[in-house]
């Protein structure tokens, strides 16, 4: 009995696209085509159709907006990826269990005193470089947790933070791109309020990308 | 620790992991490798280039904000680029949601593959058949004008269009047949429309004399008696 021509319509749709048909399906396909003129005719006005269809998708033009479009781009990357207490937030929030938003909002601020504040002082007036050496630096008191009650107990949360944040903290990564994070510790209290930070030097930090 | 290579030699999954880390570089270098797919695959899929262009900015700004959530092990960057960017031209579309320009519209539609005597698809690389193509893709529902831009257009594997489209690769597949079929109806529609046109006014036939009758009733209304 012969097979009806709808039984081929896929395979005769693929073969016109330049897809590759299985050896099965290509001689069962070649052997209805020698005699069915229907679907040879259909088969060649497949084929145009695909031929039409590349003319369209190569005569598309391109953006002429392209370029704008990427420096408002740039900028709202530099805005989101800045040193916004939202975004240093929420970098801080990912690294906490059980994160308390209120929280991380205030250490977010509370770090940023301390980068533009401390670690600029440590490093000026030459540009900054984080340090090359296999350590890690020594804790530093956030200037907020003085007048907290007496550090009892606590933990040590590990962050990342953006290189790109940095230079607005009056640190620098150098040498090395601009991207990547670098990561710090930061001693979180016993009443969950951040105490103290350092930065964890590893050749990940200095001014590669991770 | 290895250099970091140049960006434009770093793959696209690992850009997008140092777009989410902040990495500005990254981000300009996966925009300018992979715009100009978001842009033609928005081109295509609405028709209108400011359109695209808006897409393309929504695109990134998502990327720019969702880096973190790819996941290189359920679509490559490609597929979830156009994912984002058909998610984005859908909004577009319901938004401003209007009848699709169907220049073939009215009379019904041939079949295209029955009749042996004219070939609809004669003549397709001229430029006027290419625009008149592209519009009558614009005119296909949109799952099925989805398939075709994915799979023909921006040749994706069914795979990738599968992952972009949200759907399993047979029905991917099976869109994208019905959407040649049809479009292959519309080309034949608008092939027997102009023959049919050339038949009634051929281009070198006189024009007809302009019947009186309007003459007649404007002259009557304004009351001027100049025709």
């Amino acid at each position: 009995m012969k097979t009806p021509c709808r039984d081929y319509e896929s395979d005769l749709v693929e073969l016109a696209r330049g897809a590759d048909l299985d050896a099965q399906a290509t001689s069962h396909l070649g052997r209805h085509l020698a005699e069915c003129p229907t679907c040879g005719l259909r088969l060649a006005q497949e084929r145009r159709l695909t031929v039409a269809l590349r003319a369209v998708a190569g005569a598309a033009e391109a953006s002429s907006r392209s370029a704008a479009i990427e420096e408002d781009l740039l900028r709202a990357f530099a805005r989101q990826a800045g040193p916004h207490p939202r975004r240093a937030a929420r970098l801080f929030a990912r690294a906490r269990p059980g994160p308390r938003r209120w929280l991380a909002a205030a250490a977010a601020v509370i770090l940023a005193v301390v980068l533009g504040q401390g670690l600029a002082r440590r490093r000026a007036p030459s540009p900054p470089e984080l340090p090359a050496a296999s350590e890690e630096l020594a804790f530093v008191t956030l200037p907020a947790a003085v007048g907290l009650p007496p550090f009892e107990s606590g933990r040590i949360v590990r962050v990342e933070l953006p290189v790109a944040v940095l230079p607005a903290y009056g640190l620098e990564v150098a040498p090395g791109p601009p991207g990547g994070v670098v990561e710090a510790d930061v001693l979180v209290g016993q009443d969950e309020l951040p105490r103290a930070i350092r930065f964890v030097n590893s050749a990940s930090n200095q001014g590669s990308t991770r | 620790m290895a250099a970091e290579p140049p960006t434009n030699r770093i793959p696209d999954d690992r850009l997008l992991r140092l777009v989410a880390a902040g990495d500005a570089n990254a981000f300009t270098e996966l925009f300018r490798r992979r715009h100009p797919d978001v842009f033609r695959f928005a081109l295509h899929l609405t028709g209108s280039a400011a359109t695209a262009d808006d897409i393309v900015q929504d695109v990134f700004l998502i990327v720019m904000r969702d880096a973190a959530r790819y996941d290189a092990g359920r679509a490559t960057v490609t597929a979830w680029l156009c994912g984002i960017a058909r998610n984005c031209a859908r909004q577009r579309l319901a938004r401003d949601s209007r009848p699709a320009p169907d220049e073939l519209a009215g009379g019904r539609e041939p079949c295209a593959w029955g009749r042996d005597s004219v070939d609809p698809l004669d003549g397709l690389l001229r430029t006027e058949r290419i625009d008149a193509l592209r519009r009558a893709i614009q005119t296909l529902p949109l799952p099925y004008r989805e398939a075709l831009v994915l799979c023909d257009l921006q040749e994706l594997a069914y795979a990738e269009a599968a992952q972009a489209a949200g759907c399993p690769v047979g029905t991917v597949r099976s869109r994208l047949h019905r959407a040649r079929a049809l479009l292959a109806a519309k080309v034949a529609a608008l092939a027997f429309r102009e023959a049919d046109a050339r038949t009634v006014e051929p281009e070198d036939a006189e024009p007809e004399p302009r019947p009186r009758v309007a003459g007649t009733l404007r002259m009557s209304r304004s009351g001027t008696g100049a025709v």
